[in-house]
């Protein structure tokens, strides 16, 4: 409240007289005649005419360009600039587990020979890859990783594809086909050292 | 309006959803121009309902631009055919509650809040009224205001949205996230502790009266 003020006096003296009633005050007054008479319709007009005088804040003239500047949509398209971000997130994230899981599976295709171990590998390896670029797209999108919804979405992911019998058929002959790669791979890594062997 | 029926809503509340619908297509087909004026048709009520339950004009704004942002953010999960105003309040709502949470706002004592330069945005009555007689019109604003002020921040917002923002009780309710017959007892209780308040100040008696 502000302090004292040269026409403090003088104003206080002028609010005893009625016909001094601001509309702000008018309003509150009927409010309160109407709650205590409980006639509910004139306590909801005299509310909205409470608020309507009630003051509020402006908003500054630059307001609405301020937030256009904020959400970057003078330089990006709305429907790209979230995408773009969730994509990229996306890519790096499913790739780094992707390729963290064929390391494995290539050992075993190269090192150790072994076709199954291979097989498998590459099966874990792209089932990994297309879930977590479906769990980092999701989260990407809200923008906050939360545990619980991505594992819900992973649950949900993984229940899609087990649904989907082109999709496992589609899994199964992506891993054959890397599988292969890995034992071709192996064969060109042995068949040089076998020619160097001594007799 | 008391339902969410839409058939019994006026055309022009009609038209006016169908034109939001159709604002938040074109922005999320990139269309900066029509956010700009989704932004500018509700830039208003939302400030509005911000600052009645932080109380603080420039926090307010603050909180009103990023409420925005959010809601831009995340405009892909509205869906047409609903009300948009009650939909960007939600996301309003929800903004202020994180802001108040997180930081426990910083509550202005009554003296102070009402006082400086925070004060001097707010939109002075009657324009056309003399110096004097405005100066008497923000002294009772300001009295009537703190009034409010003393209110919980959760009564302020159910009035602000029922009265100021003239929602439905189910809107009101899904914009904080309660139930209907929670919301029904809290907007009449937000009413008695506000009749409280202004009588205290003596609004009805004038030799009681004394911003």
């Amino acid at each position: 409240m502000p302090h004292d003020h040269p026409s403090r006096e003088h104003r206080r003296s002028h609010d005893e007289t009625a016909h001094d009633e601001t509309p702000l005050r008018a309003s509150a007054a009927a409010f309160l005649a109407a709650e205590r008479a409980e006639d509910e319709a004139a306590a909801e007009t005299a509310l909205r005419g409470f608020f309507r005088h009630l003051p509020s804040p402006a908003p500054a003239a630059d307001f609405a360009a301020r937030v256009l500047r904020r959400t970057d949509l003078r330089t990006l398209p709305a429907d790209l600039a979230r995408p773009a971000r969730a994509w990229v997130t996306a890519a790096i994230l499913a790739t780094g587990l992707a390729l963290a899981v064929l390391l494995p599976a290539a050992h075993l295709a190269v090192v150790r020979i072994d076709w199954v171990g291979a097989f498998a590998g590459s099966m874990v390896a792209i089932a990994g890859w297309l879930g977590g670029w479906i769990v980092s797209l999701f989260t990407a999108f809200d923008e906050i990783v939360l545990f619980g919804r991505a594992a819900s979405v992973l649950g949900r992911a993984f229940r899609l594809v087990a649904a989907s019998p082109q999709v496992l058929v589609a899994l199964t002959l992506i891993s054959a086909v890397t599988a292969l790669l890995l034992r071709m791979l192996a064969e060109l890594v042995h068949t040089p050292r076998k020619a160097h062997a001594p007799s | 309006m008391t339902n969410l029926d839409r058939s019994a809503e006026p055309r022009v509340e009609r038209d006016e959803a169908r034109r939001d619908d159709e604002l938040v297509a074109r922005t999320l087909g990139g269309d900066a121009s029509a956010f700009s004026r989704l932004v500018e048709r509700y830039q208003r009520p939302v400030l509005s309902l911000i600052y009645r339950m932080v109380r603080d004009p420039a926090r307010a704004e603050d909180l009103a631009q990023e409420a925005f942002v959010r809601a831009y953010e995340r405009l892909d999960t509205y869906e047409p055919g609903r009300k948009f105003s009650s939909w960007l309040f939600k996301v309003a709502h929800n903004r202020t509650i994180d802001e108040l949470r997180k930081k426990t706002l910083h509550r202005v004592p009554l003296e102070a809040e009402s006082d400086g330069d925070s004060w001097e945005v707010l939109e002075a009555p009657e324009d056309s009224a003399s110096p004097h007689r405005r100066y008497e019109m923000g002294e009772t604003a300001r009295a009537i205001a703190d009034a409010f002020g003393r209110l919980s921040e959760s009564y302020r917002e159910v009035l602000s949205l029922r009265f100021e923002q003239e929602l439905s009780y189910a809107e009101i309710a899904e914009v904080v996230g309660a139930g209907l017959s929670t919301v029904k007892v809290r907007i009449h209780r937000a009413r008695k502790a506000l009749a409280r308040e202004l009588e205290r100040l003596g609004v009805d008696a004038p030799e009681k009266f004394a911003p």
